[in-house]
């Protein structure tokens, strides 16, 4: 029989630090070794599609610069400064990509994949649908945001970046990031009262 | 932060977290991001634009040679000082030789605050402000550009500048070119050149505004941190030692950046602040990264390298300029043989013929300054204008320019409308929407952070050539109401 225990004084082997982790990877992909790359993309590659996705409104697009946004990431990868936050850099290359689209301004009117709707409209326990329903609100009234207000919105909440972070993705100082989440809040609420309003 | 807010934060971040479990990106999102990279290295200059002029030669024995001066630079085997390697710096700037430099390549990104008062009289105080306030810079856009450049001692050099920010100099360059013997001075706006003997490549280059690519050469770097420390008696620390494009680094902050006094409200008062830093590299104290504040403690002026490659051989017709086709050769002037002037402001803008006067103005801007830019003869070939919302954070910036060859190609793209019967484009900026179109030979570009498309379209349309010039009707400005901005037409004023 094998041995089951270890010894009283051994340590579980160290977790890497997610920074250490980014820092290691970008090293060698600086190096000009694509395989750590792969291992970002897989890292990031949630986090960048859903934010594309949550500023497009239009899957397939969001699947284009998603992609675009990665590979200009490796093309740029060479300057990324290492110790920095890995994840604001990224996602600043994804929100240059999706706001300097050609077609975005358009696109940014369609309405989501049929796929997505017929996924909210499911039937289910009393919970789901009123969960769907708020969801469906609140998607509405996302939409309703002008689109520098949304993708703040979609930075903050989504993607989940901190103000100092934002201003970083977007090129503006914190406060107007402040400012401008304080309007986009706002602007969401009122949103929110009308669709509900209607609703009644 | 109110309930109500709390409450929507909550929502939101429960909305958001379902999303998040609904969006997984593609599975086969790595194999079509992996068809799409180049093989190797990521992102070279070699790779990217003069391929085939660079050529590895020598560059053991000069690395080897420069460590060599450097040890005596920097006072041997103990950690030198900030003030040592500023020194240092300093003397490496003005001769390269020394730390054994001969040559360099590279690309590099500029960030810098758009300056639309650089070329312009600040003409009227919007009421209600003091001059102090309205000479404060309003929260502009950032202008990016890209520099390539290249240098071998003594003195040959080319600079190739490309804005990218997507205004009306999107996509035009300037170049600056020295073979040392002469030294050329191109922009493409103007389609205009002019030639120097070949001199120290500072005085040429400082001449853009918006940059400091004069940090590069002999010099720059030395006149800098002269600049600042006599200027504010400052004080320069070693911030770290760090790894920048591969290179050890010393990051060396000095602070305090800028000092001056003001009127405040117990009379003049003394204020200084922000911190210039700088990622010299080691081996040969070339500044890889800097960043400036600019002015008052606004925004950051930053120059970082994202590609450099020191002493290899580069082809000697780099340094040589070849004027480009229907190019004119003009004076060279102690200035560049630009001039400015300024136009009117207070409630409209006019400019004079060709460029088109603006007589509307959105509901809560007010003007805040305008100007014209004219060469060494006189003759107009830039116009430009800024208005800000009152009390809050938008802004409106016009720039208007002659160009005999049309609308260039960067600027027809983007979503197409029309502005007065004339072919437009609307296009989205990170943080603006522009809108670009041409009356004549006059090239106009419209930008705002603010304001809708909509909006943006009725100022371009009331926006006409006047006989007067300097003299637009009287505009009546209303408040807007819900954000939505209102431009009122002028009424003509009783006699």
């Amino acid at each position: 029989m094998m041995a089951q225990t270890e010894p009283a004084e051994a340590m579980p082997a160290p977790v890497p630090l997610p920074a250490a982790v980014d820092d290691d990877l970008v090293r060698r992909c600086q190096a000009g070794d694509c395989e750590p790359f792969r291992q970002l993309v897989e890292r990031y590659g949630n986090v960048m599609f859903g934010t594309a996705l949550q500023m497009t409104r239009d899957r397939s697009l969001a699947e284009e610069l998603t992609q675009d946004a990665f590979v200009n990431a490796w093309r740029g990868i060479g300057g990324f400064r290492l110790g920095s936050p890995l994840r604001p850099w990224l996602l600043r290359i994804l929100h240059n990509r999706v706001v300097s689209h050609k077609r975005r301004r358009l696109l940014d009117l369609l309405p989501l994949p049929s796929a997505d709707r017929a996924r909210d409209r499911q039937p289910g326990p009393e919970a789901v649908v009123e969960l769907a329903e708020h969801r469906s609100e609140m998607r509405a009234a996302l939409d309703g945001l002008p689109n520098d207000q949304r993708r703040i919105v979609v930075l903050r909440y989504y993607s989940e970046l901190s103000i100092p972070e934002i201003a970083q993705v977007i090129g503006v100082p914190d406060g107007t990031v402040k400012s401008r989440l304080h309007r986009a809040l706002q602007r969401l609420r009122a949103n929110l009262e009308t669709t509900q309003r209607s609703d009644e | 932060m109110s309930e109500e807010n709390e409450k929507l934060e909550q929502d939101l971040a429960a909305h958001f977290a379902q999303e998040r479990e609904r969006a997984a990106a593609p599975n086969d999102l790595w194999p079509q991001i992996e068809r799409r990279l180049d093989a190797g290295k990521p992102r070279s200059l070699v790779r990217r634009r003069w391929p085939a002029l660079v050529a590895t030669v020598g560059a053991a024995a000069a690395i080897a040679a420069g460590l060599f001066v450097l040890s005596g630079y920097l006072g041997g085997d103990g950690s030198p000082t900030a003030d040592e390697v500023l020194a240092a710096a300093k003397e490496a700037s003005a001769h390269p030789d020394k730390v054994g430099l001969r040559s360099y390549e590279g690309v590099a990104e500029i960030t810098s605050p758009v300056d639309d008062d650089s070329e312009a009289t600040i003409e009227a105080v919007p009421e209600g402000e003091t001059s102090e306030q309205a000479n404060t810079a309003p929260e502009l856009a950032m202008r990016r550009s890209e520099m390539q450049v290249a240098f071998e001692a003594p003195t040959k050099y080319r600079v190739d500048l490309e804005t990218l920010d997507p205004s009306i100099e999107s996509g035009e360059q300037s170049l600056f070119v020295g073979d040392g013997t002469s030294s050329w001075f191109y922009e493409s706006h103007s389609n205009t050149y002019f030639q120097k003997a070949a001199e120290n490549p500072v005085g040429l280059v400082t001449l853009q505004y918006y940059l400091t690519p004069a940090m590069f050469f002999g010099g720059g770097i030395g006149g800098l941190i002269e600049g600042i420390r006599s200027a504010t008696d400052a004080k320069a620390v070693i911030a770290a030692e760090d790894t920048l494009l591969g290179r050890a680094v010393y990051v060396v902050e000095i602070s305090p950046a800028y000092s001056g006094s003001r009127s405040g409200p117990d009379g003049q008062e003394e204020y200084s602040g922000g911190v210039v830093r700088m990622w010299l590299d080691k081996e040969f104290l070339f500044a890889l990264r800097t960043q400036i504040p600019d002015g008052e403690g606004g925004e950051i002026v930053e120059i970082r390298f994202t590609d450099i490659s020191f002493n290899r051989e580069i082809d000697d017709s780099l340094f040589r300029f070849t004027p480009p086709a229907g190019a004119t050769e003009v004076e060279s002037g102690g200035d560049a043989g630009f001039s400015s002037s300024g136009g009117s402001v207070g409630g409209e803008i006019g400019f004079p013929a060709p460029f088109l006067s603006l007589s509307q103005l959105p509901g809560g801007y007010a003007g805040r300054s305008s100007g014209t830019s004219s060469d060494a003869n006189g003759t107009y070939f830039s116009a430009r204008f800024l208005l800000v919302e009152e009390g809050d954070d938008g802004y409106v910036r016009g720039e208007q320019r002659i160009r005999a060859d049309g609308m260039p190609a960067t600027l027809q793209t983007g979503e197409p409308t029309s502005v007065n019967g004339h072919e437009a484009w609307l296009t989205e900026s990170p943080d603006a929407i522009n809108l670009a179109w041409q009356d004549g030979d006059i090239v106009i570009v419209l930008t705002s952070n603010r304001l809708s498309s909509e909006a943006l379209l009725r100022i371009a349309q009331s926006m006409q050539v006047r006989a007067g010039g300097n003299d637009p009707g009287p505009v009546e400005v209303e408040p807007s109401e819900g954000g939505e901005v209102e431009v009122v037409p002028a009424e003509p004023e009783s006699p």
